[in-house]
């Protein structure tokens, strides 16, 4: 047999862990992500009011992000500043 | 493919047949190709990829997405194997992998879109004639080592390293060839213009790798002596409304003009800002010509328009013109853009 080095790459340890669980989302403001695909901004629809509904959540606002790139930055700070939770969703 | 691991620990070993056919057929098996014969990458191997960079295999490059797997110099070393890149590739590979992580490259988008992109890969400056990278005729086919091996390195870690399994998570409804691998070298020593690294900043001496996100090759037959006349066959194979940078408003188209046809524009005194110019301005599509009915992902509010017509990107500035290919006045090349997201990367920058 021939010994040779494995080529796949796996995530760090505790990748997806580093953000704390909202524990509830009673009174918290959730941002929901989307690239303006259809299927997306139906889901985007349906999970605002699901979240105010069932969880209690204040408010769930809808951010647009590129379809082709990167988010900005100022998409980015906006999220991070005015949202207690964020989904970032891509329903192609 | 799921478990996780501590960051720079080794690589772990596997046992695979000695017999080459075997031993393909096992890594074949684990989805650790793309299809293709590799070299097994034996720690022999990889500890000789790894002489050509000064830093240690536990240090991270990347944690490439989607997957979020960690890149370290030894994963990156072990996929170069595979690959049949020579110990000098590796800094280029290294560099195109760094490129591939500035932000404005959305490689998590470039990973999973429907679209059948892959990273193009331009390099500059002396490394082009010090690994033999093709600049000139068939450069983007088969036949130079540097070429094929370079891009395919990248293709197996972003496989598996990155995570894009093809159908699975990469969801590229056709793929395309330029997915196995897709490098070439501008013919700097041919062109009548600054090469592309010194347009943007870098030192002619430098050695730079360049990506963008492609949909693939369109040559068009350009064979004319006036600059206008080439420049309406190019306009006529970009002006294509299914392209990602018409229909959602952005992109870096790249344009690839063999050394033939440069020296015709610039004995007419043409320079690449003025090709680029004339081509954003003629690749305008009326949007009387296109479906009324919106398009399931309705890009429309995106859409760069100009006095009722479409544009192929944001501004003439975004169009990469290039030169490379043969000597023949004959087909020049375009290559549609998936997004505004052009990267580039100085080879052996940093403690590579």
């Amino acid at each position: 047999m021939l010994t040779i080095l494995d080529p796949v790459g796996v995530p760090r340890e505790g990748a997806g862990a580093s953000v704390p669980v909202a524990p509830d989302l009673a009174g918290k403001k959730v941002g929901i992500l989307t690239n303006r695909w259809k299927s997306m901004d139906r889901m985007a629809d349906r999970m605002a009011a699901r979240l105010k509904e069932v969880y209690g959540a204040a408010a769930a606002p809808v951010y647009g992000i590129p379809i082709n790139g990167a988010m900005s930055d100022e998409v980015r700070r906006s999220v991070i500043e005015e949202c207690d939770a964020a989904i970032v969703g891509l329903a192609n | 493919m799921s478990a996780v691991q501590p960051v720079g620990l080794p690589a772990r070993t596997l046992a695979v047949p000695d017999d080459v056919e075997e031993a393909f057929a096992a890594l074949y098996e684990q989805g650790m190709t793309d299809g293709l014969p590799v070299i097994p990458p034996t720690p022999e191997r990889v500890a000789r990829m790894m002489t050509a960079t000064a830093r240690p295999p536990s240090d991270v490059v990347a944690e490439l997405p989607p997957r979020g797997g960690v890149a370290t110099i030894e994963k990156l070393a072990i996929n170069a194997v595979m690959a049949g890149c020579r110990p000098e590739y590796f800094p280029v590979v290294v560099a195109a992998v760094e490129a591939m992580m500035e932000p404005q490259f959305n490689l998590g988008g470039v990973q999973t879109t429907t679209n059948p992109v892959a990273p193009f890969l331009l390099l500059n400056g002396p490394v082009r004639r010090a690994l033999d990278v093709n600049c000139g005729a068939g450069a983007l086919g088969p036949g130079r080592r540097a070429n094929a091996a370079i891009g395919r390195a990248i293709r197996l870690i972003l496989v598996n390293v990155g995570g894009a399994i093809p159908g699975d998570v990469d969801k590229s409804i056709l793929g395309m060839p330029g997915k196995y691998t897709f490098c070439l070298g501008e013919l700097e020593e041919e062109s009548p213009w600054e090469p592309f690294h010194v347009e943007n900043g870098y030192a002619p001496g430098d050695s730079t790798v360049t990506v963008v996100s492609s949909q693939g090759t369109q040559s068009c037959a350009a064979s004319f002596l006036q600059p206008e006349s080439i420049l309406m066959m190019l306009a006529n194979a970009m002006s294509a409304y299914g392209a990602n940078s018409y229909t959602k408003g952005n992109g870096n188209p790249v344009v690839i003009l063999p050394p033939a046809h440069a020296r015709l524009f610039a004995d007419a005194g043409w320079d690449k800002r003025r090709i680029r110019e004339w081509l954003f301005e003629r690749t305008k599509i009326p949007r009387s010509e296109l479906p009324a009915e919106p398009r399931l992902l309705d890009t429309t509010a995106r859409q760069r328009v100009e006095d009722g017509r479409l544009c192929i990107c944001r501004q003439a500035g975004d169009i990469v013109v290039i030169v490379a290919g043969g000597p023949e006045l004959n087909h020049v090349a375009f290559l549609a853009s998936f997004g505004n997201d052009l990267a580039i990367r100085r080879i052996g920058a940093g403690p590579c």
